[in-house]
């Protein structure tokens, strides 16, 4: 029973915690303005997701290292350098829109301006990563965030025309009113939301942090590969309200309070809480899981030590690193810039990035010193090929397309 | 020609078996990454006189010396941080050292951050929940 | 160096692609005010009907008005080259300004200043008018482009 238990709570959490505020952001964006004509990007990009995980996941299991550390070690510091800038910096930008979401969503509750809730949010999950185990962490973000299932639940209750939504999914394509340089944009900012960079550090670090062992790695190949994909079809859940209330009535989305209209259009009150609850709850695990991601990208490049199983004072510069960010994550949205305009150019730069961070994984993933006979076999390598040539092809195009399309205007 | 005499003891490449490795202390705490090694025996710019005996490694170095093996240049040696060589206990996928992080100069930056600011910070000392 | 030359790139880019919107012109600003308003039209729909929390429907009309503001501030720096434009974009203002009124009403309505309901149809006249707007400056960008 007690495993059963286990088992569940894993899945459960993984659902929960895939979406943030990006893939909020985005695919109700995408919804929005192209209806489920680019539901195949977020199917895309979690086999994506969930392949690279585990791979990352395996790596750390069995080698006890985790992903930069090895990065510095394979590919030399000066690339490693290079790669930590980008990475770090893109990260830092994401930090930023998770607090930035944090605090729109605790408008959505209260009315009160969101730059004022900005240090609140900002001190809170400095706070949770300063006292709160890891594990708890993980398992109280997912299992609230999985209240967001009542996207999928507002979109039953809205009776949409389901053929005609197929019809949009299965043929994709831009509508008559967007250009299809925009569609592409969004397809890699869909599939940057989707294969956010910072899941892979977290998910080898927190492997790390709770010690796997050749069990656990089991155990998180069924979350990851259960919780993912059901966390992707939330995903397309959030785009199929906005596909089906939205669309229709001219209105693109541009703000947080957008996305929630067509909850509270199906369920009213009661399914609007959930939707709040659930958002609230994304945005702050993810928060955690950037803020986190960004101490263990710098600490495992210059080989401080590092964790939360350490006590702080025992991982000085790792916690001082994490300080730093969430105070420059203040600074930036204090300036009063939109925080979903943020969102929408981190997932544009996480897709740019993506490169860096998977190829390293698949070359360590093959390397019989860390891995023993471990390795990948054929199946994973050939997956793992054929992710790395979209993977390029997004990064590549995503920096041309963010000008020609205006950042999707 | 002759086959060179096999080496006795393990053959390690500098560059592939320590360099950019992470340092674990003999707790396993983790100390610094291999930045730079310091040779000794042998000096810049002046041939090997073959009859000498070989130079050898006498300290892993760390701290301003990542900066200088990317871009160039080399810290004085009052800048340097270094741990000797003789404190190794283990090279294998990570450098072991016998000793305990604290007791190294190279680790003060850690130390003096843990003690005057997170410390300082309520919850900074204790052992995590 | 490969660091430096993505930021620079990044930077670059940023720059760039704020520039390039600026040249999308009225038709965007006005399928911007359209947006903004029938989304108040929903939040008001949905206060009236007790399906939303005044939260969201206070947060959710905050957002339509900043949009509406945006669209016309865009637009009263747009540059007339012909007599058509000069007035497509007189007419715009002119129905922005709907839209802008239409939704303070309904912000003061939230408040306990005059009527949700009155505010809901002042939203319906801007939407109107924003359409009618539209589909003025589709002709005409039709007329000029050859559709698109």
């Amino acid at each position: 029973m007690k495993r059963i238990f286990g088992v569940a709570l894993g899945v459960l959490t993984a659902i929960g915690g895939f979406v943030d505020i990006g893939d909020l952001v985005t695919n109700a964006v995408v919804g929005s303005r192209f209806g489920l004509g680019l539901a195949w990007v977020v199917l895309v990009g979690v086999v994506g997701i969930c392949v690279y995980a585990q791979m990352s996941g395996r790596v750390a299991a069995v080698s006890g290292r985790a992903t930069f550390e090895i990065i510095r070690e394979r590919l030399g510091p000066r690339a490693g350098l290079a790669n930590l800038a980008a990475s770090f910096l893109i990260n830092l930008l994401t930090v930023t829109a998770e607090i930035g979401g944090v605090a729109l969503a605790l408008q959505l509750a209260t009315s009160v301006d969101p730059r004022l809730w900005v240090p609140v949010a900002a001190f809170a999950v400095w706070i949770v990563i300063w006292r709160v185990r890891f594990e708890l962490l993980e398992n109280v973000t997912g299992l609230l965030g999985l209240t967001l299932i009542v996207f999928a639940v507002a979109l039953f209750l809205l009776s949409p025309d389901w053929g005609s939504l197929a019809g949009q999914a299965l043929q994709p394509g831009a509508p008559a009113d967007e250009a299809a340089t925009t569609y592409w944009f969004f397809a890699i900012a869909l599939f940057g939301a989707a294969m956010t960079p910072y899941e892979v550090f977290f998910f080898s670090s927190g492997a790390i942090e709770e010690r796997w062992t050749e069990d656990d790695l089991a155990k998180s190949r069924l979350n990851v590969f259960v919780g993912f994909p059901l966390g992707g079809i939330l995903s397309i859940a959030i785009a199929g309200c906005a596909a089906v209330v939205l669309l229709p009535a001219s209105i693109d989305v541009t703000s947080l309070s957008q996305v929630v209209l067509p909850v509270a259009e199906a369920g009213g009150k009661v399914a609007l809480s959930f939707a709040i609850v659930g958002i609230l709850a994304a945005t702050f695990g993810a928060a955690l899981e950037t803020t986190l991601s960004s101490g263990y990208t710098l600490a495992q490049y210059f080989g401080w030590s590092w964790g939360k199983f350490r006590r702080p004072a025992k991982a000085a510069r790792f916690h001082l690193a994490m300080i730093i960010c969430v105070l420059v994550a203040v600074a930036i949205l204090s300036t009063g810039v939109d925080p979903i305009v943020i969102t929408e150019y981190s997932v544009v730069f996480s897709a740019v990035a993506l490169p860096l961070t998977y190829l390293p994984i698949l070359i360590i993933a093959n390397d019989r010193e860390y891995m023993g006979d471990q390795v990948n076999g054929r199946g994973m390598n050939f997956i793992g090929s054929v992710y790395l040539v979209i993977i390029i092809a997004a990064a590549v195009a995503a920096i041309p397309l963010l000008i020609v399309t205006g950042a999707g205007a | 020609m002759n086959p060179r005499p096999q080496p006795l003891g393990r053959v390690l490449d500098a560059h592939l078996h320590i360099l950019d490795r992470q340092v674990l202390d003999r707790d396993g705490v983790p100390v610094t990454t291999a930045d730079d090694l310091e040779l000794e025996g042998i000096e810049m710019g002046v041939p090997i006189d073959p009859e000498a005996p070989p130079p050898f490694v006498s300290a892993i170095l760390t701290g301003p010396d990542l900066a200088t093996r990317i871009f160039g240049g080399r810290p004085p040696v009052s800048r340097r941080m270094v741990i000797p060589w003789r404190l190794v206990t283990e090279v294998g996928t990570t450098i072991r050292l016998g000793v305990s992080g604290d007791a190294l100069d190279a680790t003060w930056v850690e130390r003096w951050v843990g003690d005057h600011i997170i410390g300082r910070i309520p919850g900074g000392r204790h052992d995590p929940d | 160096m490969r660091a430096a030359a993505f930021a620079s790139a990044a930077l670059l880019a940023i720059a760039i692609s704020g520039c390039s919107s600026a040249g999308s012109g009225i038709e965007d600003a006005v399928a911007q005010g359209i947006a903004a308003v029938e989304t108040a039209s929903l939040a008001v729909e949905q206060e009236l009907a007790d399906r939303t929390f005044s939260t969201v429907t206070v947060t959710a009309l905050g957002d339509a008005r900043r949009e509406l503001v945006d669209a016309t501030t865009t637009v009263s720096e747009t540059d007339a080259t012909n007599d058509a434009d000069a007035t497509l974009r007189t007419e715009a203002l002119s129905a922005l300004a709907l839209g802008v009124d239409a939704v303070n009403d309904a912000r003061d309505a939230m408040a306990g200043l005059g009527s949700l309901d009155a505010a809901e149809l002042l939203l319906e006249e801007a939407s109107a008018a924003l359409e009618a707007v539209e589909t003025q400056s589709g002709t005409s960008a039709t007329a000029d482009r050859g559709g698109r």
